[in-house]
């Protein structure tokens, strides 16, 4: 018993050890995989336009009623994921709403979800901070979109991410600044 | 008897850290040890809602290690059981490898006739890495978190284990329950980027399993067993569930899990014995959905 005590114990405290398993040559959408290329690339054959602050991010966002506020934030990939497009956060006549741009793309990650929160990191989980807006399907991980947000106006700082949820794996954020 | 002990042994240690199969107190100057080498590779993930969900490669191995040794006729047997080896692995992403943590455990018997039964005390020793560093890079951090090899914290159980062993024509079977109370406490170490560390809940782990051997030439080495074991939050079900430790690798706050396995034990002879299993859970919270296969080899050392 003591002799196999002896080396257990030898090993009580140690590290763990990291290994990168990341391709150099990353698949596009590959899911979880890694896609270290810039988000125009990663995303050109599924013919999506290029990243950045879209000031014509979708029907939506020209739309809308006046706004009282307004935050516009390019999405950056996360995590070693991709991401592309625009949100925009709106406050409207019924409340605050949220607008993807049509270039909007997001790795295509098991349980994407859309987070609106003061935080600049998620982590591994979600926290009472986070106000989760809207689950991604594979139909809506790519194009424009709207959802309406259950906060009463903007959290501050204001921060949108796309998180998979089941993994706890930051995938996109946006750093949503005044218009 | 011995015999009905070294299966129950076997069994309770293949791949698993968490040995249920105590019942029987060992002699003074007999010993057992398993290692059991374990790998998953999971598709899904049951969320803290119990849902579902597909995931891509998710893949773990882990080399477990099990010991007991009798100290007082009847009354006193030591167990030492942890995974010495952990590696999680989410396909091209990232892998952790590393020292999991560590069970100490006391066992003392109270009953003998008509059925044994035992009582025992297991702490939890945060032997494994909470927070792993990566390798500067946000993106590699980003996965470290999610694969610790060690929860982080102390824990103490207290367990009951009932077992009886029975022949009938010619086959022998034995029947084991154990049930033991988790009392778990704060992680020791978390990443700045996630959230405080809080309580992980209490938990209670179960074990029901039965054994059978046909004793016919050849087939007298070989045990077959089934089982359904797992774990259940019971301290503050509906709690927020945010914690300091990540849930991908199954440990941490609101791992819950309902699992039905099978396991082939053979006796080699010369006290050491060979094992193989496959367990998958039917219910799950925080936990990879998929099933665990199990290969061990065993040896026991008689007064």
């Amino acid at each position: 018993m003591r002799l196999l005590l002896l080396p257990c114990l030898a090993l009580v405290g140690c590290d763990a050890i990291y290994t990168d398993l990341r391709p150099d040559s990353p698949p596009v959408d590959a899911g979880l995989a890694s896609a270290d290329a810039a988000p125009t690339d990663a995303f050109a054959d599924a013919g999506v336009a290029d990243a950045g602050l879209d000031r014509d991010a979708g029907r939506e966002t020209d739309a809308g009623a006046p706004s009282a506020i307004t935050l516009v934030g390019a999405f950056e990939g996360r995590g070693g994921y991709d991401a592309a497009g625009t949100a925009t956060l709106q406050s409207t006549d019924t409340g605050l709403e949220l607008v993807f741009s049509e270039d909007f793309a997001s790795a295509a990650v098991p349980g994407p979800v859309v987070v609106v929160t003061p935080r600049s990191a998620i982590g591994t989980s979600l926290t009472a901070a986070d106000t989760v807006v809207a689950r991604l399907d594979s139909g809506s991980i790519r194009g424009a979109n709207r959802f309406d947000v259950e906060l009463a106006e903007p959290p501050s700082p204001a921060y949108v991410f796309i998180y998979c949820e089941p993994f706890g794996v930051e995938t996109a954020r946006a750093v949503m600044e005044p218009r | 008897m011995n015999r009905f002990l070294m299966a129950l042994v076997a069994l309770a240690t293949l791949g698993s850290s968490n040995a249920e199969a105590q019942a029987w107190i060992r002699d003074p100057g007999s010993a057992y040890v398993n290692l059991g080498y374990r790998v998953m590779r999971a598709d899904g993930f049951y969320g803290d809602d119990g849902e579902r969900f597909d995931i891509n490669d998710f893949r773990q191995h882990t080399l477990a290690l099990y010991s007991e040794a009798g100290i007082v006729d009847r009354w006193l047997m030591a167990t030492l059981e942890g995974e010495v080896f952990r590696r999680s692995v989410l396909v091209d992403q990232g892998a952790v490898t590393g020292f999991g943590d560590l069970n100490l455990g006391l066992w003392t018997g109270l009953l003998e006739a008509p059925v044994h039964l035992s009582l025992g005390v297991r702490v939890g020793l945060p032997t494994g890495d909470p927070s792993p560093e990566a390798d500067g890079d946000p993106a590699s951090q980003t996965v470290a978190d999610l694969l610790p090899t060690g929860d982080g914290e102390v824990d103490v159980g207290l367990h009951l284990a009932l077992g009886h062993g029975f022949g009938w024509r010619r086959v022998q079977q034995f029947v084991q329950a154990s049930v033991g109370y988790v009392v778990r406490t704060t992680p020791r170490d978390t990443r700045a980027s996630l959230p405080p560390a809080a309580d992980i809940r209490d938990q209670l782990a179960y074990r029901l399993e039965t054994g059978i051997k046909v004793d016919r030439p050849f087939f007298d080495r070989l045990w077959w067993i089934a089982r359904v074991a797992g774990l259940l939050v019971v301290q503050d079900r509906n709690a927020d569930t945010s914690t300091g430790v990540p849930r991908i690798a199954g440990l941490g706050d609101g791992v819950e899990y309902a699992a039905v396995g099978l396991e082939l034990l053979a006796e080699l002879g010369g006290g050491f014995g060979l094992g193989f299993g496959v367990d998958g859970a039917f219910y799950g919270r925080n936990v990879p959905a998929t099933a665990a296969y199990k290969l061990s080899l065993t040896y026991q050392r008689r007064p």
